[in-house]
C-alpha cells in the first residue's frame, strides 16, 4: 500500500493514531476509529488516539470484529499501517472471548477456548487459584463470590472473560422520567443521552447490563444515570464523590423521574437510611476507625438487593470499594465518568469489575451541538514584589509554592477581572484556605470551604443559582460534583500543585450550556518565574490536550 | 645547423625552410610550385620562399581545403606558433590533409599546407603575421547538446557461447537515473551542517576523510540516499558497489570551505559554517565551489583506487590540483544552462576548447597492479586518466553542490575502454564514476561558474510538513519528513513516537547553550507548519528566551577565605581592593581571575596576602572515579 494523502490517520509503530483534522475525511476517520481506540489527547489540529488492550477489548464487548478494525485502520491511514500495529491489534481482539463466564446451576462456568489456553490459566499465577475445579479440558467450576476477582485475574493474564452469567434481579421499583420536570419546564432527554443508556443496558441481555458511559463535564451524566435507572426498573444505590453531589442528585431525581422524596435515602454521616433510591458517598463508604479495621459501610451494598448500582466519577473510585465491586458482580453497574484516565492506573479494574466502555461523545461534538459550552482559557502571570520574590527564593520548595500560589499580588489582578465580568456568574477557587478567606473578605463575597455546614452551602448555591449571587469563592471543595449551571466565569487562584484531574474538573464547572450560547472564561493566576508556573504549565498542557484554546498573558511589574 | 629556441618558435620562413627542413623535405615541398627545382637547398629554399612572396602567399591559401584553411586559421589566431594535432581534432574531429605517407607513416609527400608548417607544426611567425591580415578567424569550439536526455543507454556486450564457440555480441539497454542536484544540495548542505553541529560527523585527522560510520550518518540525511544504493555483494571479487560519494565528498566540502573544522576527531561548525545555517544555502554553496577549485586538501584522483602509484614516485608528476579544476570550471562555464551533455562530449569540448589538461607529466609512474606492465604511460592510459579524472570531479564535486544534474548509468559495466590496460581483467569498474553519462549545468551551476552574474534563488522548498500543536507537541504527518528536518527537530525536541516530537523548556535551554538561537527554532517551525504557530508554543519560547539571558557567565573567579567577617568586610569595602573582589557569603570573597593581580598586589598594600589554604574539592560522584582538580577556581 502506498501513500495516501487525503486519508487522515497516521498510525504509528507505538500503536499511537494521529487524527489529522483539517483531512477532509477527518470525520469518516474519526468515526471508524472511536470505538477501538482510547482518545488520549484532542488539542486544536491534531488529536492523538491510542491503541490500547482495554481500548480493543471494551471495542469487543461491544461486538466489533478485529478485522473490522484492521480494515479501519487500513482505509484511513495516511501511510501503510506499521505490521506490528496490525498484529498486535488481531492478537489482543482474538484474546477477547476466549474466555467466557456462564451460569451453571447455582454455580459459574469459565469456558476457555481451546485447551491450551485452559492449560494456561490453570497454571497462572492469578488465574490458577480461581480455576481449581476443573470440569473438562476446556471448563472449569467457578465460585460465584469469585466472579469479579476471576474477571481481574483473567484481564491481568491478557484473556479478558466475556461476562454472559448475567444478574440477579434487584427488587422492583416503577420509575420513569417526566416530560415536564417538578419546576415545570420541558424536559427530554437527549439522544445521546438515551442511546448511551440503552448501549448500557442492551435491551436487558446479559451482553450489557455493566459497563461505563463517557461524557464531558457537563454533558449530564446524571440524565444517562436516570435513564438508566428507568430502564433496569430496579432498586438503585448511587455512589458518588460529595454532599453536594449527593444533594445534585437528589434535586436532579425528584425533578426529572416520577420518584418521591421519601423514596430517596441517603446514607451519609448525618443519615444513614437506605430505600428504593439510595445515594452515598465514597468518603462514607471508605470509613474505618482506625486503618486496621474493616470497612462498617461497606456492608451497605448488602442492605438491599440491589438491581442497579451507578458509579458517579468512576475515575475516583476508591481501592475498598474496587473490593467490594467485585463481590458485587451479579449486580448492575453502571460507571459514569468524563474519563477513563486514571491517576492510578486502574483503569484494568475499571474495566473488568464494572465494565467496559459502552459508550463516549467527544466533547467537541457535543459543544458542536450546543450541548455544552465553550470555553477560553486564560493564564495570567502575576509578578510578586521584590520582597516577596526574596522571600520565594529563601524558602524551601515546598514553602516556594505556597508563597507563590499566596502572592497578594494576584488580588489586584482578581479585582480587574471581576470588575471585567460584571456581569457575569464567577466562581473564584483557590487551595488555600486563609488565601480563599482574605478574597473572600476583600470582594465581599460567601466563602464555602470543607467546613461550611450543608446547609449553608446549599443556600449559597441556591441563591447564586437564583442570580441573587454574582460570585462565590470556594475552597477545594468546588471541584467536584458543584452543579451551578448558570457560573460562567472561573478564577482559579492557586490549584494543587500539576494536577490535571484538578484542572479538568474546575473547568467543568463551567462548561454547562448557557441559555445565550455564550463562551465561558476560565482564568488562572499563577506567579511568574516561580514553580507555580511550572505547575501551571502541566495543567495547562492537559487542557491544550482536550482541546481548549490556552493563552497566557503576562500581567505588568507590580 | 638548427639554432636553439626555447619557446620552439621560428622567426622567419627563411629559417624555417633553412634550419627546419633537410633538402628531401624541400624538394617534395618545392615540386608544389611547379618551377623547376635546382639542387642546391638554399636555392630550393628561395624557390619557395619566392612562392610565397607578397600577394601570392594568400592564392597559396586561397587553394588549401577547408580543414586546411582551419588548420592554418586556427594558429595564426591563436597566441601560439604550433598546430596542436590534439586538440585540432578534437575541435574539427579529424586532422588535416598533411599529405601522403607510405604505410608506416613516412616518406611524406607533403601537401599545400606544409607551407605554412614547419618544424613538427610550428608556422614561422613572420608568416603568422602576413597571414593574419587576410585569414578569418576561426569559429570557436561548439559543445553538442542533446534535444533530450535519451532514457537508456545501449551498452555492447560479448559473452562466449561454449555450445556455439563463438563469441557473441550485442547491446543491452540500461536504464539511466537523473539525479536533479540544485534543491537537494541546498537542503543537503543544512543536513551537514545540522549533522556536524549535532557532534555526528567524524573524520580522520590525517587524511580529513569522514570515517565509516560518518559516511553511514550522512548517507541517512542524503536525500533518497547517495546516487548508488548498496548492493548485495555476490563474492568479495565481484562487488559491484560504487560505496559512497556524495557522503564521501560532503565533510570534506565543508571542510574545504572553512565551513566546519577538526576537534578532536569530530568536525565543528566555524562561525561561517554556522552563519551558513541561516543564510540562503545557494551563497553558501557559491563559497563552497570557490573554495574547492584552490583546496589541496583532497586529489580527487585518489579517489579512482586503481590507480597506484598516486602516493609514490607517480606523486611528483601529478599537476597541480587548481590547473586541472580550473581547466573542468572554465570548460563548463562555457556550456549552455540546462542542456544535457554526455560526459564523452564534454571531455572532447575540454580539449577542444583549449581547456585541456593532464593529470599527470609522468603518467609512467603511475600504473595498475604492477608498475611496469601496468603502467599508465602505454598508450591510451594517459587519456583513460584524465576522463576518469574529470567524470570524478563532476559527479563528486560538481554534482553534489547542486551545479549540475546528472544522469547515471551503475559503473560496473559502464566503460570498456580501460579493457586494454595490462591488470584490469579484474576489474569491475574502473572507478566508482564511470556510470556518469550525462550531465546538465543547473541554474545554480552557472552562477557559480559566473556564466550567469546573478542567482536568484528558488527558495528552497519547505513544504508544511509539520503541524506545531497546543500542547507543545510537534507532528511531521504532512509530507514526508526530509532528514535535514528530522535532526533538527531532534535537536530543539524530544522525540516521542515515530512522527511526534515535544518541546520542552530543558531541551530548548541545551539547545541554545549550544549555540542555537530561539528566533531559529522559531523560524524554523513557522516555515514547516501547516498551522499557525500556537500562543502556548509562542510563549514557551518566548520563556526561553528571556530565561536564557538571566544567568550570564562573567568567567572564573578565585574563592578567597578570610578569618573572619570583619576582616572580609574590610577587603571588600577598601578603596584599593574593593574594585577587584566581592564579598561572597559571610568570610568569602570573590575575585575575578581577571583581577586576580591587582587584587594580590592591593591586599599586600593593605597588609595582607592570599596564603595556600586548604583546598577544597569536590566529592567523587562515584567510587574509583578521578578527584576533581584541586583549583580553587570556580564559576560565576
Amino acid at each position: 500500500m502506498g501513500v495516501s494523502p487525503d486519508n487522515a490517520l497516521v498510525v504509528q509503530s507505538d500503536g499511537s493514531v494521529l487524527l489529522e483534522l483539517h483531512s477532509a475525511r477527518a470525520e469518516e476517520a474519526r468515526e471508524a476509529i472511536a470505538p477501538f481506540a482510547g482518545l488520549v489527547k484532542s488539542p486544536e489540529h491534531v488529536h492523538t488516539y491510542r491503541l490500547t488492550p482495554l481500548s480493543i477489548w471494551n471495542a469487543r464487548a461491544a461486538g466489533l470484529a478485529a478485522a473490522e478494525m484492521v480494515a479501519a485502520l487500513h482505509e484511513h491511514a495516511r501511510y501503510p499501517v506499521p505490521e506490528n500495529v496490525e498484529q498486535n491489534v488481531l492478537d489482543l481482539a482474538g484474546r477477547f472471548g476466549r474466555v467466557v463466564i456462564t451460569r451453571d446451576d447455582g454455580m459459574l462456568r469459565c469456558s476457555c477456548g481451546d485447551e491450551v489456553i485452559a492449560e494456561l490459566l490453570s497454571r497462572d499465577r492469578k488465574t490458577s487459584k480461581y480455576l481449581a475445579d476443573r470440569i473438562d479440558g476446556t471448563r472449569f467450576r467457578v465460585a460465584p463470590g469469585n466472579r469479579g476477582v476471576l474477571k481481574q485475574a483473567l484481564v491481568s493474564a491478557g484473556y479478558p472473560a466475556e461476562d454472559l452469567a448475567g444478574y440477579v434481579s434487584g427488587d422492583a421499583l416503577d420509575v420513569s422520567l417526566r416530560e415536564r420536570t417538578v419546576s415545570g419546564t420541558r424536559f427530554s432527554i437527549r439522544e445521546y443521552q438515551r442511546q448511551a443508556a440503552e448501549a448500557f443496558y442492551a435491551s436487558g441481555s446479559a451482553r450489557g447490563g455493566s459497563g461505563v458511559i463517557v461524557l464531558p463535564c457537563g454533558a449530564g451524566k446524571t440524565i444517562v444515570g436516570l435513564a438508566a435507572m428507568e430502564l433496569v426498573g430496579q432498586t438503585t444505590l448511587v455512589l458518588t464523590t460529595s454532599l453536594t453531589s449527593i444533594a445534585q442528585w437528589r434535586r436532579e431525581i425528584c425533578d426529572k423521574t416520577n420518584l418521591l422524596p421519601d423514596e430517596i435515602a441517603e446514607y451519609t454521616g448525618a443519615h444513614k437510611s437506605t430505600g428504593p433510591v439510595t445515594l452515598t458517598t465514597y468518603q462514607i463508604l471508605t470509613w474505618r476507625s482506625t486503618r486496621e479495621s474493616a470497612f462498617p459501610h461497606l456492608e451497605l451494598f448488602r442492605a438491599r438487593s440491589w438491581g442497579l448500582i451507578i458509579y458517579d466519577e468512576v475515575h475516583l473510585l476508591p481501592a475498598p470499594v474496587f473490593r467490594a465491586t467485585a463481590e458485587l458482580q451479579a449486580r448492575r453497574r453502571l460507571g459514569l465518568t468524563a474519563t477513563l484516565v486514571r491517576e492510578d492506573n486502574r483503569e484494568a479494574d475499571v474495566f473488568a469489575l464494572v465494565g467496559p466502555k459502552r459508550f463516549d461523545v467527544p466533547w467537541q461534538d457535543l459543544e458542536r451541538q450546543n450541548w455544552i459550552a465553550g470555553a477560553s482559557c486564560v493564564e495570567e502571570r502575576i509578578p510578586m514584589t521584590q520582597e516577596r520574590r526574596m522571600e520565594y527564593a529563601l524558602a524551601n520548595r515546598r514553602a516556594q509554592f505556597r508563597i507563590a500560589a499566596e502572592n497578594p499580588a494576584k488580588m489586584d489582578r482578581l479585582s480587574r477581572l471581576l470588575k471585567q465580568h460584571a456581569e457575569g456568574r464567577v466562581l473564584v477557587i483557590g487551595e488555600y484556605i486563609a488565601q480563599v478567606e482574605a478574597i473572600a473578605r476583600q470582594i465581599g463575597a460567601p466563602l464555602v470551604t470543607g467546613k461550611t455546614p450543608q446547609t449553608e452551602r446549599e443556600q449559597i448555591y441556591d441563591r447564586f443559582r437564583r442570580g441573587e449571587l454574582h460570585c462565590i469563592v470556594l475552597s477545594k471543595v468546588g471541584n467536584f460534583a458543584l452543579d451551578l449551571p448558570d457560573a460562567d466565569v472561573l478564577i482559579q487562584v492557586s490549584g494543587l500543585f500539576g494536577s490535571r484531574q484538578e484542572e479538568a474538573q474546575r473547568l467543568g464547572r463551567i462548561l454547562r450550556p448557557k441559555a445565550d450560547g455564550r463562551t465561558a472564561h476560565f482564568f488562572t493566576l499563577v506567579s511568574r518565574d516561580t514553580r507555580e508556573e511550572d505547575f501551571a504549565h502541566h495543567r495547562k498542557l492537559f487542557l491544550t490536550e482536550q482541546g481548549y484554546s490556552y493563552q497566557v498573558v503576562i500581567a505588568d511589574e507590580p | 645547423m638548427k639554432r636553439y629556441d626555447p619557446d620552439g618558435r621560428i622567426p622567419t620562413l627563411e629559417v624555417a625552410l633553412t634550419e627546419h627542413m633537410n633538402v628531401d623535405q624541400l624538394k617534395k615541398l618545392a615540386k608544389h610550385t611547379n618551377q623547376k627545382i635546382p639542387t642546391r637547398k638554399a636555392d630550393i629554399a628561395a624557390v619557395v620562399e619566392r612562392y610565397l612572396d607578397g600577394d601570392r602567399l594568400k592564392s597559396v591559401w586561397q587553394s588549401l581545403d577547408e580543414l586546411q584553411r582551419a588548420a592554418v586559421a586556427e594558429v595564426v589566431h591563436s597566441s601560439s606558433t604550433r598546430f596542436l594535432a590534439d586538440r585540432f581534432a578534437a575541435k574539427y574531429g579529424r586532422s588535416p590533409n598533411w599529405g601522403i605517407t607510405n604505410k608506416y607513416g613516412y616518406r611524406r609527400n607533403p601537401s599545400l599546407l606544409a607551407f605554412f608548417f614547419y618544424g613538427g607544426g610550428v608556422m614561422p611567425d613572420e608568416l603568422k603575421a602576413r597571414l593574419k591580415t587576410f585569414v578569418p578567424k576561426p569559429a570557436a569550439a561548439k559543445v553538442k547538446t542533446l534535444a533530450e536526455l535519451p532514457a537508456a543507454c545501449e551498452l555492447p556486450w560479448s559473452r562466449w557461447n561454449p555450445k556455439t564457440r563463438t563469441n557473441e555480441k550485442g547491446t543491452e539497454e540500461v536504464p539511466l537515473t537523473v539525479h536533479q542536484t540544485e534543491l537537494t544540495a541546498q537542503r543537503e548542505l543544512l543536513s551537514v551542517l545540522r549533522l556536524i553541529d549535532f557532534g555526528k560527523v567524524a573524520v580522520s585527522n590525517k587524511t580529513r576523510r569522514p570515517s565509516a560510520a560518518t559516511i553511514k550518518a550522512i548517507s541517512n540525511v542524503l536525500e533518497g540516499g547517495d546516487y548508488y544504493p548498496v548492493l548485495p555483494v555476490k563474492n568479495k571479487w565481484h562487488d559491484e558497489n560504487a560505496g559512497p560519494i556524495r557522503a564521501f565528498a560532503w565533510p570534506l566540502i565543508v571542510q574545504a570551505g572553512g565551513m566546519a573544522q577538526l576537534s578532536g576527531s569530530k568536525l565543528q561548525l566555524t562561525k561561517a559554517g554556522r552563519k551558513a545555517l541561516s543564510e540562503p544555502a545557494a551563497e553558501s554553496l557559491y563559497t563552497l565551489w570557490s573554495k574547492w577549485i584552490d583546496t589541496t586538501v583532497l586529489d580527487e584522483l585518489s579517489r579512482i583506487e586503481c590507480v597506484k602509484g598516486q602516493t609514490g614516485k607517480g606523486k611528483r608528476g601529478l599537476t597541480a590540483l587548481s590547473s586541472r579544476r580550473d581547466a573542468i570550471a572554465d570548460t563548463l562555464a562555457e556550456c549552455p544552462t540546462g542542456a544535457w551533455i554526455s560526459t564523452d562530449e564534454f571531455h572532447r569540448f575540454v580539449c577542444a576548447s583549449g581547456n585541456d589538461f593532464t593529470v599527470s607529466r609522468h603518467a609512467w609512474d603511475l600504473y595498475i597492479c604492477e608498475k611496469r606492465y601496468g603502467s599508465l604511460g602505454y598508450e591510451g592510459g594517459e587519456q583513460i586518466l584524465d576522463e576518469r579524472y574529470l567524470l570524478a570531479f563532476l559527479l563528486e564535486y560538481v554534482a553534489t553542490l547542486g551545479m549540475i544534474d546528472v544522469a547515471l548509468i551503475p559503473p560496473a559495466g559502464a566503460r570498456y575502454d580501460y579493457g586494454g590496460l595490462w591488470g584490469t581483467d579484474e576489474l569491475v569498474y574502473f572507478s566508482r564514476y564511470d556510470g556518469l553519462r550525462y550531465f546538465r549545468i543547473t541554474a545554480l551551476g552557472a552562477y557559480c561558474l559566473g556564466s550567469e552574474t546573478g542567482y536568484q534563488p528558488a527558495p528552497v522548498e519547505t513544504k508544511p510538513v509539520l503541524s506545531v500543536l497546543p500542547n507543545l507537541e510537534i507532528t511531521a504527518i504532512g509530507a514526508e519528513l526530509d532528514q535535514g528536518d528530522r535532526i533538527a527537530l531532534d535537536t530543539y525536541a524530544t522525540q516521542v513516537s515515530d512522527l511526534v516530537w515535544r518541546l520542552d523548556r530543558l531541551k530548548l535551554l541545551a539547545a541554545v547553550e549550544e549555540g542555537r538561537s530561539i528566533a531559529e527554532v522559531h523560524e524554523f517551525l513557522s516555515a514547516r507548519s501547516s498551522v499557525a504557530i500556537p500562543d502556548t508554543v509562542t510563549r514557551l519560547l518566548d520563556d526561553v528566551t528571556e530565561r536564557s539571558t538571566k544567568v550570564q557567565d562573567q568567567g572564573l573567579v578565585r574563592l578567597v577565605e578570610c578569618a573572619d567577617p570583619a576582616l572580609a568586610a574590610l577587603i571588600a569595602n577598601d578603596s584599593r581592593t574593593r574594585r577587584h573582589c566581592m564579598l561572597a557569603g559571610e568570610r568569602h570573597l570573590v575575585v575575578p581571575a581577571s583581577s586576580e593581580t591587582a587584587f594580590k598586589r592591593t591586599l599586600r598594600e593593605l597588609g595582607y596576602m592570599v596564603a595556600l589554604g586548604d583546598v577544597k574539592t569536590a566529592k567523587p560522584r562515584r567510587k574509583g572515579s578521578a578527584r576533581k582538580s584541586a583549583s580553587q577556581s570556580v564559576g560565576a
